[in-house]
C-alpha cells in the first residue's frame, strides 16, 4: 500500500515537475536587442562557431542532398564555422522574432520589415562599413544600399539589409539555354502538328485542340487535357499567366500589377479605370474560359493542387502550361526510358520572356539581416559580407576552384568534367555535393549575368559557348527544326521583331520603396483576392460571351463593395511616391 | 478511541488528494488558463516582433470591426449550419453502439468496431487525398457511378458548392462514429444485466430490450456528452475545411475557425483575429450555461 502511495507520489511530482519545464527562461542565451554597436570590429577566426541562417524559403540544411556540399564547406573552412540552414514560414519566423531567437543571419520579406525595424532586431551594417562588411560596401551596390538605407530603415537612414542577385547597371544578359516561362508544349506533338506559329492564346489554343486530337489519352489509357489551374496558390494560376501574354510582373498576390513597359501599377482585378489595359487576371480568365468552351480544360480545373498537378504531368495527362515548375519528372522518366526521345515539354515564348531581369537592387521580397541577438555578431557580419561578395556569388553559381579554371587568354570557363557532371545521370551524386546552383543560390550578392573581374560572368553556365552543351535530345530537336541554335532563340527573334519584350525596362526596385501596407487596405485587399477566387468558377465555366460579362459585373461590383476604391487610391499614391524616389536615386 | 483515531488521520488524508490533483490543477492552469492573457493582443495593433506595450493601443476597434465585417457572418453562418447538423446527428454514435451491442458474435463485433475506429486516427490530409482519388472527375466512385448509369456525365462532389453541407458532414460522422460510439458501449458494458434479464421475462425481445433497457439507461451520458457538444458548438475546427476548400466550395466552406486562421495567420492580422476568437469563446460559454440550465428544466439537475 505504501509502495503505491509512494508511486502516486512520484508520478505527480514528475507531471508537476514537466509542466514547470515548459515555464522555462529560454532566453539565456539572449542578448539585448539595442546593442548593436560594434566597438571594435575584429576578423579573428581561431575559435570554432555554431553560425544558423534561417529563411523564408530557404531550403534547411538536413534536407538538402549532398549538405554540406562543396562551396558550402568552402565557406565553413574559410571562416571556421559550421554553418546551418534553417527554413522559416511566417509564423515560425514571428515566434523567433517575438522571442528574440532567430538564426545568427536572417532572411525576411517586406511582411516583416516593420517588426525587425521597430523590434531592432537587426544590426547596422554601417558600423562594420569600414572592417567587416566591405563587399556589402562596395560601389557596385551603391544603388542596392541606398534603396534600403532609404526605404528599409524605419527613417534612420541606415543599413540593416542586403538583398541577394543584385545586378550591376551595365550588365548584358542572354536568354540561358531553355525558356522556363511562356507556351509549354509536348514536342512530339507539336512537331507532328508542324509546330505552328504562336503569338498570342487564340493561336495557344488551336494548337494545343489540335494536339488533343492526335493524342486523347495516354498510352496508359488516361485522359489528356490541355492544361489545369493549380488550387493552392490563390489566383497566381490565373494572373500568372496574364503577366506572361499581357507583359506584366505581379506584385505579392497578384493584386497589383506592374507593367514592364512603362512600369505603371494596375489594379488586377478592378479594372474599371483603365477599360482599354487587358490586365493579367482578366486574360488569364478569359484564356481559362476558352479552353473550358472548347473542352481542353481538366474538369477538375478547381479542385487541383500543386502537387496534383505534378502527379497528372508525370503521367503526361497535359499538353500544355505556362511555367515549367509543375513538370513533374514527365522529361527526365522519358528520357530514363529512351535517351533519345521527343516525349518532352519545352516552352515558346509568349509576349513576356521573363528574362534578363535588371535587378538593381537585388531581388525584392527577399532581406538579409544579421540578427542583433546573435552571440556572434562579428562573425556573422563577416559571414554576410562574404555571401554578397563576387567571389562567393561565383562559386555558387560556377562550382569551387578547380570546378572552372583560367584560360590562357585569363578568361575563366567551366571545365569540360564540370560541364560533363551536369549532364551525366550517372554522377548525379557528386553533381548534387558540388552545390553548383544549389541551397545557397538564392542567398549569394550577385547576378548571374554580372561580368567578374576576370572578364567572365558570374554564372560560367551562361557563357555562350557553353548555353549549347547542356540540351536534351528533344531540345537538340527543336533547334534542328527550328533552325536555332538554343531554344531560347526563339524569345530573341521575338523580342528583336518587337512581338515579344523581356524584363530589360522593368524597374521592380520601385516595389522595395513601397511604404508598409496599412492593416485596413491589406484586409481589403485580401477580401478582394477571396472574393475574385470565388468568383472564378463561374467566369471560367461561362458558356457564352454574356455570361462571362455578367460575371465580370457581378464580381466588379462585389470587388466595389468591398473597399476596392479606398485601396486602389493607397496604392497609386504608394507607387506614385516609390517610383519618384527611385528614379531619383537611379 | 477509534473516532478520535478518526480525527487524526483525516486532515492528513486530504492533504495527500490535493497534493495529487495539484499537478493537474496546474496543467489545466497552463494550457487553458494563463493562454487567455493573449486576449490582451485583441486590444493593441500587434506587430510580430515588436513588445506588445510598444504597438498601437487600439482599443475595442477590433471588436467594432467584427460587425461591420461580412466575412465574420457568413463564415458564422457557415459554423452554425455544420454545428446544427452536427448536433442533430450526436444521437448517431449511441444508436451506433447499441446496434453493435446488439451483434452476438464477439470476432464479428470487435472487427466492426475496430473498423469503424480507425478512422479517427486518419488524418484529414489522407482524408482529402483519399476523397480526391475516389471523387474526382476521374475518380474510382465517380467512374463507376456514370458507367453504372447513377451519373449522366462525371462531375466531381469535391468541386459541387451544394454539396458542400452534407458531403462534409459525412465525411465528418465516417471519421468520428465509431471513435464517439466508445463512451456508449461502455456505458452498456455498466447496464445491470439483471434489467434485461427483468425484461425478457416480461417477453421483451432484442429491439424493447434496446428501446426500453439500454437507450434510458443511456440517456445521461448522451445528455452529458450533448451538453458538452453545445459547448463546442462554434469550434468546428478548420483543417478539414482548409483542405476541402476551393473556390467553389469556399463561399459554403469557410467557417470561423477557418478564417479567424486566414485572418490571424495568413494575413498576420493576430489582434483582429484574437478580437473574434474571443467573442467565439463568450458565445460558446453562454450556450453552454443555457444547455445547462434547459438541462436542468427537463431533467431537474445539472451538468455542470
Amino acid at each position: 500500500m505504501k509502495a503505491k502511495k509512494l508511486l502516486a507520489l512520484l508520478c505527480c511530482a514528475a507531471v508537476t515537475a514537466g509542466a514547470f519545464v515548459g515555464c522555462g527562461d529560454s532566453s539565456a542565451n539572449k542578448k539585448d536587442s539595442g546593442n548593436t554597436e560594434a566597438k571594435e570590429p575584429t576578423d579573428d577566426l581561431s575559435e570554432h562557431l555554431e553560425i544558423t541562417m534561417g529563411g523564408i524559403n530557404l531550403s534547411p540544411s538536413d534536407s538538402v542532398e549532398g549538405y554540406p556540399t562543396e562551396i558550402v564547406k568552402d565557406l565553413e573552412e574559410k571562416f571556421n564555422v559550421t554553418l546551418t540552414i534553417k527554413n522559416y514560414d511566417n509564423e515560425s519566423l514571428n515566434l523567433d522574432l517575438s522571442g528574440g531567437t532567430t538564426t545568427d543571419i536572417v532572411q525576411i520579406n517586406d511582411d516583416h520589415i516593420e517588426g525587425v525595424l521597430k523590434g531592432k532586431h537587426a544590426v547596422d551594417l554601417e558600423n562594420y562599413k569600414d572592417s567587416l562588411a566591405k563587399n556589402i560596401f562596395r560601389d557596385d551596390m551603391s544603388f542596392r544600399n541606398n534603396v534600403m538605407k532609404t526605404f528599409k530603415s524605419n527613417g534612420e537612414n541606415t543599413q540593416y539589409f542586403v538583398t541577394p542577385r543584385v545586378t550591376f547597371g551595365d550588365t548584358e544578359a542572354n536568354y540561358g539555354t531553355v525558356l522556363n516561362n511562356g507556351y509549354v508544349v509536348r514536342w512530339d506533338l507539336y512537331k507532328e502538328i508542324g509546330c505552328p506559329e504562336i503569338n498570342n492564346d487564340d493561336d495557344y489554343i488551336a494548337a494545343l485542340k489540335a494536339m488533343k486530337e492526335i493524342y486523347p489519352e495516354t498510352e496508359e489509357g488516361l485522359p489528356v487535357y490541355a492544361m489545369s489551374a493549380y488550387n493552392d496558390s490563390q489566383l497566381h494560376s490565373y494572373f500568372y499567366n496574364g503577366c506572361l501574354t499581357q507583359g506584366f510582373i505581379n506584385l505579392e498576390g497578384g493584386i497589383y500589377v506592374q507593367s514592364v513597359e512603362n512600369n505603371e501599377l494596375y489594379h488586377d482585378l478592378y479594372d474599371v479605370e483603365n477599360p482599354d489595359v487587358l490586365t493579367p487576371f482578366w486574360s488569364g480568365v478569359s484564356f481559362y474560359n476558352k479552353l473550358y468552351r472548347e473542352g481542353l480544360l481538366d474538369p477538375d480545373c478547381f479542385i487541383t493542387k500543386g502537387e496534383d498537378l505534378q502527379e497528372k504531368y508525370t503521367k503526361g495527362q497535359y499538353l500544355g502550361g505556362n511555367v515549367n515548375w509543375y513538370y513533374g519528372t514527365y522529361n527526365e522518366n522519358q528520357r530514363a526510358e529512351d535517351s533519345e526521345t521527343l516525349k518532352e515539354y519545352v516552352t515558346l515564348p509568349a509576349k513576356l520572356g521573363w528574362a534578363n531581369e535588371k535587378n538593381l537592387a537585388g531581388w525584392f521580397g527577399k532581406y538579409f539581416f544579421v540578427s542583433s541577438h546573435s552571440p556572434h555578431v562579428e562573425r556573422a557580419v563577416m559571414i554576410l559580407d562574404y555571401l554578397q561578395s563576387e567571389e562567393f556569388s561565383r562559386k555558387v553559381d560556377s562550382g569551387v576552384d578547380g570546378r572552372w579554371e583560367k584560360g590562357e587568354d585569363g578568361k575563366p570557363a567551366l571545365t569540360e568534367d564540370t560541364i560533363a557532371l551536369k549532364t551525366d545521370g550517372n554522377r548525379l551524386d557528386e553533381w548534387k555535393k558540388a552545390g553548383i546552383g544549389g541551397t545557397l543560390s538564392d542567398v549569394c550578392g550577385e547576378d548571374y549575368y554580372n561580368i567578374a573581374q576576370d572578364g567572365g560572368r558570374i554564372c560560367l553556365w551562361y557563357e555562350d559557348d557553353v548555353l549549347a552543351e547542356s540540351m536534351t535530345f528533344a531540345e537538340k530537336d527543336m533547334c534542328e527544326t527550328l533552325d536555332l541554335t538554343v531554344p531560347s532563340d526563339l524569345l530573341k527573334k521575338k523580342v528583336e521583331e518587337g512581338i515579344s519584350m523581356d524584363l530589360g525596362n522593368c524597374l521592380n526596385a520601385i516595389q522595395m520603396g513601397l511604404e508598409t501596407t496599412p492593416k485596413n487596405i491589406v484586409r481589403i485587399d485580401s477580401n478582394c483576392e477571396e472574393i475574385a477566387l470565388n468568383a472564378i468558377p463561374n467566369l471560367v465555366q461561362a458558356e457564352t460571351d454574356e455570361e462571362f460579362a455578367a460575371a465580370k459585373a457581378s464580381l466588379l461590383e462585389e470587388l466595389k463593395g468591398a473597399g476596392v476604391e479606398e485601396s486602389i487610391e493607397w496604392w497609386s499614391n504608394a507607387w506614385s511616391a516609390s517610383k519618384e524616389e527611385i528614379e531619383k536615386l537611379k | 478511541m477509534a473516532k478520535a483515531v478518526a480525527v487524526k488521520h483525516k486532515p492528513k488524508k486530504r492533504y495527500s488528494l490535493l497534493f495529487m490533483v495539484l499537478p493537474f490543477m496546474l496543467i489545466v492552469l497552463l494550457f487553458n488558463y494563463v493562454p487567455i492573457f493573449g486576449w490582451i493582443y485583441s486590444v493593441y495593433d500587434y506587430v510580430p516582433g515588436v513588445p506588445l506595450f510598444e504597438c498601437d493601443f487600439m482599443g475595442m476597434e477590433y471588436f467594432k470591426l467584427i460587425f461591420s465585417d461580412a466575412n465574420v457572418w457568413r463564415t458564422l453562418k457557415n459554423t452554425v449550419i455544420f454545428a446544427v447538423i452536427s448536433i442533430c446527428l450526436t444521437p448517431l454514435p449511441m444508436l451506433f453502439a447499441i446496434l453493435l451491442n446488439e451483434v452476438k458474435n464477439g470476432p464479428v463485433r470487435k472487427f466492426v468496431q475496430t473498423f469503424t475506429t480507425l478512422p479517427n486516427f486518419i488524418s484529414w490530409v489522407i482524408i482529402f487525398s483519399l476523397a480526391f482519388a475516389l471523387f474526382s472527375t476521374d475518380g474510382l466512385l465517380t467512374t463507376l457511378m456514370v458507367k453504372v448509369g447513377i451519373m449522366d456525365e462525371p462531375i466531381s462532389l469535391l468541386s459541387s458548392k451544394e454539396s458542400v453541407y452534407w458531403f462534409q458532414t459525412f465525411l465528418a460522422q465516417w471519421k468520428v462514429l465509431g471513435w464517439n460510439s466508445i463512451i456508449y458501449l461502455a456505458a452498456i458494458a455498466g447496464i445491470d444485466q439483471e434489467q434485461y434479464e427483468a425484461a425478457r421475462v416480461d417477453g421483451a425481445g432484442y429491439f424493447q430490450c434496446a428501446l426500453h433497457v439500454t437507450l434510458p439507461s443511456m440517456m445521461e451520458t448522451y445528455v452529458v456528452l450533448f451538453i458538452l457538444n453545445i459547448g463546442n458548438f462554434l469550434n468546428t475546427g478548420y483543417e478539414q475545411y482548409m483542405l476541402f476548400k476551393n473556390s467553389v466550395t469556399a463561399p459554403n466552406i469557410e467557417v470561423l475557425d477557418l478564417y479567424v486562421y486566414r485572418i490571424g495567420l495568413e494575413n498576420m492580422d493576430y489582434s483582429y483575429g484574437v478580437a473574434i476568437s474571443i467573442v467565439k469563446s463568450v458565445v460558446s460559454i453562454a450556450l453552454v450555461v443555457i444547455a445547462n440550465l434547459v438541462a436542468k428544466k427537463i431533467r431537474g439537475n445539472t451538468v455542470i
